[in-house]
Protein backbone atom coordinates (compact mmCIF):
# COMPACT_ATOMS: atom_id res chain seq x y z
CA UNK A 1 0.00 0.00 0.00
CA UNK A 2 1.55 3.54 -1.25
CA UNK A 3 2.75 5.41 2.41
CA UNK A 4 1.64 8.89 3.41
CA UNK A 5 -0.67 11.24 1.33
CA UNK A 6 -0.60 11.41 -2.26
CA UNK A 7 -1.37 15.07 -3.45
CA UNK A 8 -3.42 15.65 -6.73
CA UNK A 9 -1.64 18.24 -8.78
CA UNK A 10 -4.23 18.18 -11.38
CA UNK A 11 -7.13 19.30 -8.45
CA UNK A 12 -10.26 19.79 -10.28
CA UNK A 13 -11.23 22.75 -8.59
CA UNK A 14 -7.60 24.77 -9.33
CA UNK A 15 -7.93 23.52 -13.09
CA UNK A 16 -11.36 26.03 -12.63
CA UNK A 17 -10.06 28.31 -10.71
CA UNK A 18 -7.40 28.40 -13.72
CA UNK A 19 -9.92 28.60 -16.31
CA UNK A 20 -11.71 31.75 -14.58
CA UNK A 21 -8.75 33.79 -14.46
CA UNK A 22 -8.17 33.18 -18.12
CA UNK A 23 -11.64 34.37 -19.04
CA UNK A 24 -11.48 37.53 -16.58
CA UNK A 25 -11.04 40.64 -18.31
CA UNK A 26 -8.04 42.19 -18.76
CA UNK A 27 -7.45 46.02 -18.79
CA UNK A 28 -9.64 47.63 -21.37
CA UNK A 29 -8.31 45.26 -24.23
CA UNK A 30 -10.07 42.21 -24.60
CA UNK A 31 -7.89 38.55 -23.90
CA UNK A 32 -6.50 36.72 -26.95
CA UNK A 33 -9.10 34.00 -28.05
CA UNK A 34 -5.96 31.48 -27.32
CA UNK A 35 -7.04 32.25 -23.40
CA UNK A 36 -10.72 31.16 -24.19
CA UNK A 37 -9.54 28.17 -26.26
CA UNK A 38 -7.05 27.09 -22.42
CA UNK A 39 -9.93 28.25 -20.62
CA UNK A 40 -12.40 26.01 -21.93
CA UNK A 41 -9.85 23.09 -22.31
CA UNK A 42 -8.96 23.35 -18.49
CA UNK A 43 -12.66 23.09 -17.99
CA UNK A 44 -13.01 20.08 -19.48
CA UNK A 45 -10.30 18.48 -18.00
CA UNK A 46 -11.76 19.69 -14.20
CA UNK A 47 -14.86 17.75 -14.82
CA UNK A 48 -13.12 14.91 -16.37
CA UNK A 49 -10.71 14.32 -13.38
CA UNK A 50 -13.76 15.10 -10.53
CA UNK A 51 -15.57 12.37 -12.69
CA UNK A 52 -12.66 10.09 -12.71
CA UNK A 53 -11.72 10.53 -9.45
CA UNK A 54 -15.55 9.69 -7.79
CA UNK A 55 -15.37 6.18 -10.19
CA UNK A 56 -11.48 5.51 -8.70
CA UNK A 57 -13.30 6.49 -5.14
CA UNK A 58 -15.46 4.04 -5.60
CA UNK A 59 -13.14 1.24 -6.69
CA UNK A 60 -9.98 2.11 -5.30
CA UNK A 61 -11.21 4.17 -2.36
CA UNK A 62 -7.40 5.46 -0.80
CA UNK A 63 -5.71 4.64 -3.64
CA UNK A 64 -8.35 6.26 -6.31
CA UNK A 65 -5.19 8.78 -7.16
CA UNK A 66 -3.41 5.69 -7.92
CA UNK A 67 -5.77 3.76 -9.57
CA UNK A 68 -7.51 6.63 -11.31
CA UNK A 69 -5.08 6.71 -14.56
CA UNK A 70 -7.30 2.65 -15.64
CA UNK A 71 -10.05 5.12 -16.57
CA UNK A 72 -10.50 6.90 -20.01
CA UNK A 73 -12.39 9.42 -22.04
CA UNK A 74 -14.12 7.34 -24.06
CA UNK A 75 -15.10 5.33 -21.33
CA UNK A 76 -16.72 8.50 -19.15
CA UNK A 77 -18.52 9.04 -22.72
CA UNK A 78 -19.55 5.58 -23.52
CA UNK A 79 -21.26 5.34 -20.12
CA UNK A 80 -22.68 8.71 -20.35
CA UNK A 81 -24.41 7.75 -24.15
CA UNK A 82 -25.60 4.45 -22.15
CA UNK A 83 -27.19 6.32 -19.43
CA UNK A 84 -28.77 9.04 -21.89
CA UNK A 85 -30.47 5.97 -23.66
CA UNK A 86 -31.08 3.24 -20.79
CA UNK A 87 -31.64 5.57 -17.87
CA UNK A 88 -34.72 7.74 -18.28
CA UNK A 89 -37.56 6.36 -16.68
CA UNK A 90 -40.13 6.63 -20.04
CA UNK A 91 -36.74 4.89 -22.07
CA UNK A 92 -38.58 1.96 -23.76
CA UNK A 93 -37.34 -1.59 -23.21
CA UNK A 94 -34.58 -2.46 -24.94
CA UNK A 95 -35.73 -6.04 -25.50
CA UNK A 96 -34.66 -9.53 -24.91
CA UNK A 97 -32.47 -11.71 -26.85
CA UNK A 98 -28.24 -12.07 -26.23
CA UNK A 99 -27.38 -8.81 -28.07
CA UNK A 100 -29.32 -6.39 -26.21
CA UNK A 101 -28.45 -8.62 -22.46
CA UNK A 102 -26.29 -6.34 -21.46
CA UNK A 103 -28.92 -2.90 -22.17
CA UNK A 104 -31.88 -4.47 -20.86
CA UNK A 105 -29.94 -5.25 -17.52
CA UNK A 106 -28.66 -1.87 -17.30
CA UNK A 107 -32.53 -0.88 -17.99
CA UNK A 108 -33.99 -3.13 -15.60
CA UNK A 109 -31.38 -1.68 -13.20
CA UNK A 110 -32.35 2.05 -13.70
CA UNK A 111 -36.50 1.26 -13.81
CA UNK A 112 -36.27 -0.78 -10.38
CA UNK A 113 -35.01 2.83 -8.87
CA UNK A 114 -37.36 5.23 -10.68
CA UNK A 115 -34.88 6.00 -13.29
CA UNK A 116 -31.81 8.44 -13.60
CA UNK A 117 -32.04 11.53 -11.84
CA UNK A 118 -32.76 14.90 -14.02
CA UNK A 119 -29.63 15.63 -12.32
CA UNK A 120 -27.60 12.16 -13.87
CA UNK A 121 -28.88 13.20 -17.30
CA UNK A 122 -28.22 16.95 -16.97
CA UNK A 123 -24.68 15.71 -16.03
CA UNK A 124 -23.90 13.05 -18.43
CA UNK A 125 -25.16 15.49 -21.20
CA UNK A 126 -22.86 18.10 -20.00
CA UNK A 127 -19.57 16.14 -19.93
CA UNK A 128 -20.53 15.24 -23.23
CA UNK A 129 -20.73 19.06 -24.19
CA UNK A 130 -17.40 19.70 -22.09
CA UNK A 131 -15.64 17.13 -24.35
CA UNK A 132 -17.04 18.49 -27.84
CA UNK A 133 -15.94 22.03 -26.86
CA UNK A 134 -12.31 20.92 -25.52
CA UNK A 135 -12.03 19.07 -28.72
CA UNK A 136 -13.19 22.04 -30.82
CA UNK A 137 -10.59 24.50 -28.66
CA UNK A 138 -7.88 22.36 -29.37
CA UNK A 139 -8.11 21.32 -32.56
CA UNK A 140 -10.26 23.75 -34.87
CA UNK A 141 -8.13 26.69 -35.78
CA UNK A 142 -11.02 28.01 -38.17
CA UNK A 143 -14.64 29.06 -36.32
CA UNK A 144 -14.18 31.35 -33.22
CA UNK A 145 -14.96 30.47 -29.77
CA UNK A 146 -16.41 33.60 -27.75
CA UNK A 147 -15.71 34.37 -23.83
CA UNK A 148 -19.54 33.87 -23.31
CA UNK A 149 -19.08 30.65 -24.49
CA UNK A 150 -16.27 29.92 -22.64
CA UNK A 151 -17.87 31.51 -19.16
CA UNK A 152 -20.68 29.04 -19.82
CA UNK A 153 -18.65 26.35 -20.33
CA UNK A 154 -16.87 26.86 -16.75
CA UNK A 155 -19.82 27.45 -15.23
CA UNK A 156 -20.97 23.75 -16.30
CA UNK A 157 -17.51 22.36 -15.34
CA UNK A 158 -18.39 24.01 -11.55
CA UNK A 159 -21.34 22.24 -11.35
CA UNK A 160 -20.27 18.84 -12.43
CA UNK A 161 -17.04 19.53 -10.01
CA UNK A 162 -19.78 19.96 -7.20
CA UNK A 163 -22.23 17.01 -7.63
CA UNK A 164 -19.58 14.59 -8.29
CA UNK A 165 -17.65 16.13 -5.18
CA UNK A 166 -21.01 15.59 -3.28
CA UNK A 167 -23.00 12.77 -1.61
CA UNK A 168 -25.00 12.43 -4.81
CA UNK A 169 -22.23 9.95 -5.92
CA UNK A 170 -23.34 7.46 -3.34
CA UNK A 171 -26.91 7.23 -4.88
CA UNK A 172 -28.23 4.00 -6.66
CA UNK A 173 -28.61 6.53 -10.26
CA UNK A 174 -24.96 8.04 -9.96
CA UNK A 175 -23.39 4.60 -8.29
CA UNK A 176 -24.42 2.99 -11.54
CA UNK A 177 -22.89 5.52 -14.01
CA UNK A 178 -19.70 5.12 -12.02
CA UNK A 179 -19.80 1.28 -12.26
CA UNK A 180 -20.33 1.79 -15.88
CA UNK A 181 -17.09 4.05 -16.18
CA UNK A 182 -15.22 1.54 -15.02
CA UNK A 183 -16.83 -1.43 -17.32
CA UNK A 184 -16.28 0.59 -20.07
CA UNK A 185 -12.42 1.57 -19.27
CA UNK B 1 -29.97 2.58 -41.95
CA UNK B 2 -31.46 4.67 -39.28
CA UNK B 3 -28.63 7.46 -39.01
CA UNK B 4 -27.94 7.65 -42.77
CA UNK B 5 -31.97 7.33 -43.94
CA UNK B 6 -32.93 10.21 -41.68
CA UNK B 7 -30.44 12.74 -42.56
CA UNK B 8 -33.74 14.78 -44.10
CA UNK B 9 -35.43 14.40 -40.29
CA UNK B 10 -32.39 16.92 -38.70
CA UNK B 11 -34.43 19.92 -40.19
CA UNK B 12 -37.27 18.73 -38.85
CA UNK B 13 -35.89 17.88 -35.01
CA UNK B 14 -34.56 21.18 -35.31
CA UNK B 15 -38.01 22.32 -35.85
CA UNK B 16 -39.44 19.88 -32.74
CA UNK B 17 -36.77 21.37 -30.71
CA UNK B 18 -37.00 25.36 -31.43
CA UNK B 19 -40.73 24.72 -30.94
CA UNK B 20 -40.01 22.79 -27.37
CA UNK B 21 -37.57 25.51 -26.59
CA UNK B 22 -39.83 28.47 -27.22
CA UNK B 23 -42.69 26.87 -25.02
CA UNK B 24 -40.40 26.74 -22.21
CA UNK B 25 -40.19 30.13 -22.71
CA UNK B 26 -36.37 30.13 -23.97
CA UNK B 27 -35.22 33.03 -26.28
CA UNK B 28 -33.80 30.99 -28.84
CA UNK B 29 -33.38 32.78 -32.16
CA UNK B 30 -32.04 29.48 -34.28
CA UNK B 31 -31.40 25.88 -34.16
CA UNK B 32 -29.20 23.70 -36.32
CA UNK B 33 -28.77 20.13 -35.54
CA UNK B 34 -25.81 17.92 -37.42
CA UNK B 35 -24.31 14.65 -36.86
CA UNK B 36 -21.05 14.84 -34.70
CA UNK B 37 -21.38 11.18 -35.40
CA UNK B 38 -23.68 8.96 -37.80
CA UNK B 39 -22.43 6.01 -37.39
CA UNK B 40 -25.90 4.21 -36.31
CA UNK B 41 -24.24 2.25 -33.48
CA UNK B 42 -22.83 5.75 -31.91
CA UNK B 43 -25.19 7.96 -33.19
CA UNK B 44 -24.53 11.85 -31.84
CA UNK B 45 -25.76 14.80 -32.66
CA UNK B 46 -24.87 18.48 -31.99
CA UNK B 47 -27.68 20.54 -31.50
CA UNK B 48 -26.99 24.28 -31.93
CA UNK B 49 -28.87 26.60 -30.06
CA UNK B 50 -28.44 30.26 -30.62
CA UNK B 51 -29.17 32.58 -27.95
CA UNK B 52 -28.89 36.41 -26.87
CA UNK B 53 -25.52 37.67 -25.74
CA UNK B 54 -25.92 37.42 -22.14
CA UNK B 55 -24.06 40.32 -21.35
CA UNK B 56 -25.93 42.20 -23.75
CA UNK B 57 -29.37 41.29 -23.12
CA UNK B 58 -29.29 41.19 -18.88
CA UNK B 59 -32.51 39.30 -18.30
CA UNK B 60 -31.14 36.04 -19.50
CA UNK B 61 -27.79 36.25 -18.33
CA UNK B 62 -25.99 36.26 -14.87
CA UNK B 63 -22.78 36.89 -14.22
CA UNK B 64 -21.56 36.99 -18.34
CA UNK B 65 -23.47 33.53 -19.26
CA UNK B 66 -26.91 32.16 -19.20
CA UNK B 67 -28.90 31.71 -16.45
CA UNK B 68 -28.75 28.27 -14.94
CA UNK B 69 -32.04 27.40 -14.73
CA UNK B 70 -32.55 28.58 -18.14
CA UNK B 71 -29.80 26.09 -19.59
CA UNK B 72 -31.14 23.24 -17.44
CA UNK B 73 -34.63 23.77 -19.22
CA UNK B 74 -33.28 23.90 -22.39
CA UNK B 75 -31.20 20.60 -21.95
CA UNK B 76 -34.41 18.62 -21.04
CA UNK B 77 -36.36 19.98 -23.56
CA UNK B 78 -33.83 19.26 -26.64
CA UNK B 79 -32.66 15.55 -24.43
CA UNK B 80 -36.43 14.68 -24.76
CA UNK B 81 -36.97 16.27 -28.19
CA UNK B 82 -34.37 14.03 -29.53
CA UNK B 83 -35.43 10.58 -27.29
CA UNK B 84 -39.00 10.77 -28.91
CA UNK B 85 -38.02 11.87 -32.58
CA UNK B 86 -34.62 10.01 -33.12
CA UNK B 87 -34.38 7.49 -29.79
CA UNK B 88 -30.95 5.60 -31.40
CA UNK B 89 -29.03 8.98 -31.00
CA UNK B 90 -27.92 10.78 -28.29
CA UNK B 91 -28.03 14.64 -28.69
CA UNK B 92 -25.35 17.03 -27.97
CA UNK B 93 -26.69 20.72 -27.14
CA UNK B 94 -24.21 23.52 -27.70
CA UNK B 95 -25.05 27.10 -26.39
CA UNK B 96 -23.95 30.09 -28.45
CA UNK B 97 -24.82 33.59 -28.10
CA UNK B 98 -26.19 35.79 -31.06
CA UNK B 99 -23.22 36.36 -33.15
CA UNK B 100 -20.79 33.74 -32.17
Amino acid sequence: MPQGVTQDHADPGRLLDHASRLLRPQGSGRRPTSDTRRAISAAYYGAYHCVTGAAAKLLFDANALHGVRWLTHSAVDGAGRLVTQHGPKKAADPGHGPEVARVHGLWTMFQAIGGASDELLEAVEVLRALKAERERADYDRINKLSPATGRALVADARWIVKLFSSARVKQDDFRIYLSLVALKA
Amino acid sequence: MAAAAHADDLARLGELIKSRLREAGAPVRRVSVSWINSDPAAAELLVEVVLPDPEKEKQWGQRGTWKPELVSEMRRAIRTATAEYMPWAVSTPRFVPVGG
